[in-house]
Parts: structure tokens; C-alpha cells; sequence
């Protein structure tokens, strides 16, 4: 029976000594880079240049910060400067021909930063030194309140946008470096840009976490080099089986309706209509109501599918650079709890949150009333700075519409904020009651679907289709249960 | 009971609670390694403000200031 449950589909090489020792050798070290390269090719376009800079951190540890700057820099070049986004409505006016646009703006946003960093390091007892990251943050939205109500002529409207839209992608990374501006571990801010968007890939979100975080995961020595890149391969190859799975769900889902997910060879298919098609069928006569259900779940486990390869990737690549960081998804369709799936799912925005909205509120407000404390912390985490994160992210919606006019039509994900925060506030306060001596049944089936199934059914409310209204959603709601609503 | 004993007896009390090993050393890695999460930071919290009157709000707070024993007692005993 323990053979059964130690078995894994793929073997923990980390764990085996010979395979470690093999690791730190030259001939295991390029069979290591070879490995993962061809792994990687599956998945990405950018491989060989991955690889490059892999293969440079592999044989050059001592210089890894360095090198990862260079690397940063160099895929950033590489990629035509994907960090540099133009609102749409911008770009059809007067676009700048200016060849270096897209890196100036963004040298221009890096200077503005380390400018405001060192003027917060210089002068510590000044106002704006004692809470920078509010300070960062409020003085970033009165911009983007101040860029849609005065009118700026072209093409300054140009580059305050596009200023605006770099330095929204940047913003929690900045946020990052202020939080470890007293750590010992953090390095200077000229090596910190290289962990800005790091060549590894992610998104808004630092992945994994701020420059001190990085330091302190870093290999220290052949062996954890070894281990960290054994445990990379693993990751790598699993997000691989992850993503045959997902083709292979999307295929038996949705079949020849989304022939990029085709998987070759299987022509059954369900023919579930996509979430999106059923949220719009508002009149509701479309779809039976078991329809509705399956779209809901389909959607939500293909998500859930690929979320998980593609923060695996990312992870990957990042563990293959000699940074053992912990998986962004781990196991979510196990969690105990509300609050556990929300630590599972998506790891290193809820640290993000945790570490700019969870902690502050914690440690200043309500400490008298325990209970009070923690579910407004939790709500000032995962409500406020959930929906302000994605608020600020939406740069484009806001040049596009206005800022009030995109902050209304932002009504949905509010909503959706405040029932998780809510949800995962009353978890937290019941986890410690939870029974340690739970059935099997119980443990393994029954509290992770009614984990799962929460999530699931909050996920018609975080769409980003910015059209239908919070009443459009809650008709869908009902027509699950075969309530319809004219 | 001197501090540093009572800071390990809590933090092994802790690691129970999440069906953790309770064995670790003064500079294990406790949170970035994985064992504990944020929430567990915050009892820690908790315990230092209940325990040794520490006001994390006033002084700064740092996560990695919680990853081990070692660093813990050095809020303890700056």
C-alpha cells in the first residue's frame, strides 16, 4: 500500500544522492541544461535564448545577479520590449517614430523610480519616506486621474500614457524593493532590475516575490545548485503532462469550437459552449441548465489546468537559474480550507498582497479585538488590494474610457473581491477549529468539492468582460439552478 | 524558561499544528522553505506582542525577521 501512495509519475530525482553528485559534474550538467532546454522548446518560442542565459548561470554562479540583469535586459530587447505596453486609444493617435521610444519610456520610468528610492533613503524622517509604498500607489492614481481629466495635447498624452502604463506593470515590483529597503540581504538597486520582470517570465505579479526573497533562495553552493535545478527539470516536465491534459480537456470539451486546443487524434467531443457564450445568453433560453453547469465547470478546471502550467514554467526556469523557489500552484484541488486554496492557487499574488496590504493593517489597526484584526487585515489583503491590483492594471480601459468610467464598470470584480475576502476572513477565523481527526471521506472528498466548488461558482463573477453587469451575472447564477430571471 | 526556549517551544507547537516536523534547527528556514505560511507569521506575531510587548508596527516589519529562531530572537534581543 505505501508503494502505492510514494509513487509518483515523475521520480523525485532531487532526492537520490548519486543523481545530485552526477548533477554537479560537467557531464551532468549539460545532460541538466540539454534536458530542459528540449523541454522547454515544447513550450516556448524563446527557449534557445532561455537556455543561453540558463546555461550562463549554470556555469558562472558567482555572477548570477549580474547575469540575470543581462538576461532580463537582453530578453526584454530580444521580445521587442513587452513590458512597454501602449493604451489602444493612444496608440491610434499620434504614435512616435522615434526608434528607441519603447526602451526611453522605459529608462524613463527606472530613473523616476530610483529617484523616489533614493530620495526615501536619503531622507528617512521625511513624510514621504514614512509610508512609501501608500505614497507610491496614491501618487500613481491621482496621475491616472489627472491624464483623463486634463486634456493633453499630442503627443504628450503620448508619453504621459505610456509612462503611466510601464510604470502600472512596474509597480509592484518597485513596492517589492521598498518593502526590503532595510533588508541585509537586498542588493543594490542597479542589480535589483534584473529581478524587474525577470527573463523567467510572470506578470504584474513579482514571481517569486522581491530581490531580498531571491537572495535568500539563491544556491549557495554546487550541491543546492544541483538540487535546484534537479527539482526545475521535475517542475518542467510535470507543466508538460499538465498541458497534454489541458489539450486533451479542451479537445473533449469543446472539440473543433476552439481548434487551437485540438489534440490530434481525438475527435470526441462534448460540445460544452464556453463560459463567456453562456454569460451572454442573458435571455436564457439558449442552453438547459445542466449546460450552464458544464460550461461553469469546464472553464474552471481548463483555468485551473492552465494557470498551473504556466506558473510551473515560469517556476521552472527560475529553479533552473540556481533560484529554488516554492511552486506558484501546489496542489489546489487538496486544500482544507477557503483560505487554504487561495494560498495554494496562486502563491505569489497572495503574498503580494500579503506583504503590502495583510501585514500593515494587522500590525496597526485593531489590536485590541483579535477577531476584528485578523478579518480586517484579511479583508484589507484580499478585498481592497485584490481589486485595486487588478484595478491599476487595466491602464488601457482606463485611457480608453476615463478613470470613473472604468472604475463603474469595474463593479463585477469589486463584488467578487468582497465575497473571497469575506469567504476567506471567516475561514481564517475558523481554521484553528477545524477537527484534526476528520474521516478519509471527509478529508479527501467532501471538504475539498465544497472548497472547490466555492471557488468555482465565484469565478462567474471574475470575468473580465467589463460588458455585463453584476445583475447579468447573478441571472446566470440562478439559471444554474433553472431560475430564470426575464 | 529563557526566551529562546520559550520562542522554540512555541514554534515547535506551531509546526505541529500545520503536521509538521517539529525537529529544526536556530537557522532552518522556516517560511521560505515552506513549512509555515503567513498565517502562522501572524501568531508568531501575535506571541511577540502578547509575550515580549514587541510593537512590530513602530519598529518595521519584515517577513524574513520570522524565517528562523535565530532571527526571531534577534527581534527578541536586539
Amino acid at each position: 500500500m505505501s508503494s502505492l501512495t510514494d509513487f509518483r509519475l515523475i521520480p523525485p530525482l532531487d532526492t537520490y544522492p548519486k543523481v545530485v553528485a552526477l548533477s554537479q559534474k560537467l557531464p551532468g550538467k549539460i545532460l541538466l541544461l540539454a534536458l530542459f532546454s528540449a523541454g522547454l522548446s515544447f513550450r516556448t518560442d524563446s527557449w534557445l535564448h532561455l537556455s543561453a542565459f540558463m546555461t550562463a548561470m549554470t556555469f558562472l554562479p558567482q555572477l548570477r545577479p549580474v547575469l540575470l540583469t543581462i538576461a532580463t535586459f537582453a530578453s526584454l530587447y530580444l521580445a521587442n520590449w513587452p513590458n512597454v505596453e501602449i493604451p489602444w486609444s493612444i496608440r491610434q493617435q499620434h504614435y512616435p517614430t522615434v526608434i528607441f521610444f519603447k526602451p526611453l519610456i522605459f529608462i524613463a520610468v527606472l530613473v523616476f523610480f530610483a529617484a523616489y528610492y533614493t530620495a526615501i533613503m536619503q531622507n528617512k524622517d521625511r513624510w514621504y519616506a514614512k509610508r512609501p509604498i501608500r505614497n507610491l500607489l496614491v501618487f500613481y492614481i491621482l496621475l491616472l486621474i489627472a491624464a483623463t481629466s486634463v486634456p493633453f495635447s499630442s503627443p504628450q498624452d503620448v508619453y504621459l500614457w505610456t509612462f503611466l502604463a510601464v510604470l502600472g506593470k512596474y509597480l509592484w515590483f518597485f513596492n517589492y524593493t521598498l518593502l526590503d529597503r532595510h533588508n541585509k540581504e537586498t542588493p543594490p538597486l542597479a542589480l535589483q532590475t534584473g529581478y524587474y520582470f525577470p527573463f523567467w517570465g510572470g506578470s504584474n505579479t513579482p514571481f517569486p516575490k522581491g530581490a531580498a526573497y531571491l537572495r535568500k533562495i539563491e544556491a549557495k553552493n554546487p550541491e543546492q545548485l544541483a538540487i535546484s535545478q534537479l527539482k526545475g527539470i521535475k517542475l518542467l516536465y510535470w507543466a508538460l503532462l499538465l498541458a497534454l491534459l489541458e489539450k486533451l480537456l479542451n479537445q473533449i470539451f469543446y472539440g473543433n469550437a476552439n481548434t487551437s486546443h485540438a489534440f490530434s487524434g481525438i475527435t470526441f467531443s462534448l460540445d460544452i459552449p464556453s463560459l463567456y457564450t453562456v454569460l451572454h445568453d442573458v435571455a436564457g433560453h439558449s442552453y438547459p441548465w445542466y449546460m450552464n453547469w458544464l460550461a461553469l465547470l469546464a472553464n474552471f478546471f481548463t483555468r485551473l489546468l492552465w494557470f498551473s502550467v504556466w506558473g510551473h514554467v515560469i517556476i521552472a526556469c527560475c529553479r533552473m537559474a540556481g533560484y529554488n523557489a516554492l511552486r506558484n500552484t501546489y496542489k489546489p484541488l487538496q486544500s482544507a480550507s477557503i483560505a487554504d486554496f487561495w494560498n495554494r492557487f496562486y502563491y505569489y499574488f497572495k503574498e503580494l498582497l500579503v506583504d503590502n496590504f495583510f501585514y500593515p493593517a494587522f500590525l496597526r489597526y485593531f489590536k485590541k479585538w483579535p477577531r476584528i484584526r485578523l478579518f480586517f487585515a484579511t479583508f484589507a489583503a484580499a478585498g481592497f488590494g485584490n481589486i485595486l491590483y487588478h484595478f491599476l492594471r487595466e491602464t488601457g480601459s482606463i485611457a480608453d474610457n476615463g478613470f470613473w468610467p472604468a472604475l463603474w464598470s469595474f463593479r463585477v470584480y469589486m463584488f467578487y473581491g468582497i465575497v473571497l475576502s469575506t469567504a476567506i476572513s471567516i475561514s481564517q477565523l475558523y481554521e484553528k477549529k477545524r477537527p484534526t481527526d476528520m474521516s478519509w471521506l471527509r478529508k479527501n472528498f467532501v471538504t475539498p468539492v465544497f472548497v472547490v466548488g466555492f471557488y468555482c461558482i465565484l469565478s462567474i463573477f471574475d470575468s473580465s468582460d467589463r460588458n455585463l453587469s453584476l445583475g447579468d451575472h447573478f441571472i446566470f447564477l440562478l439559471k444554474l439552478f433553472n431560475i430564470h430571471v426575464s | 524558561m529563557d526566551n529562546k526556549t520559550k520562542l522554540k517551544t512555541f514554534l515547535q507547537e506551531l509546526l505541529a499544528d500545520y503536521g509538521k516536523e517539529t525537529d529544526f534547527s536556530d537557522d532552518d528556514l522556516l517560511v521560505t522553505s515552506g513549512l509555515l505560511d503567513s498565517l502562522a507569521v501572524l501568531r508568531m506575531v501575535v506571541f511577540l506582542e502578547e509575550e515580549f510587548g514587541i510593537d512590530l508596527a513602530e519598529r518595521g516589519f519584515d517577513q524574513n525577521d520570522f524565517d528562523s529562531l535565530s532571527n526571531i530572537m534577534r527581534l527578541v534581543t536586539p
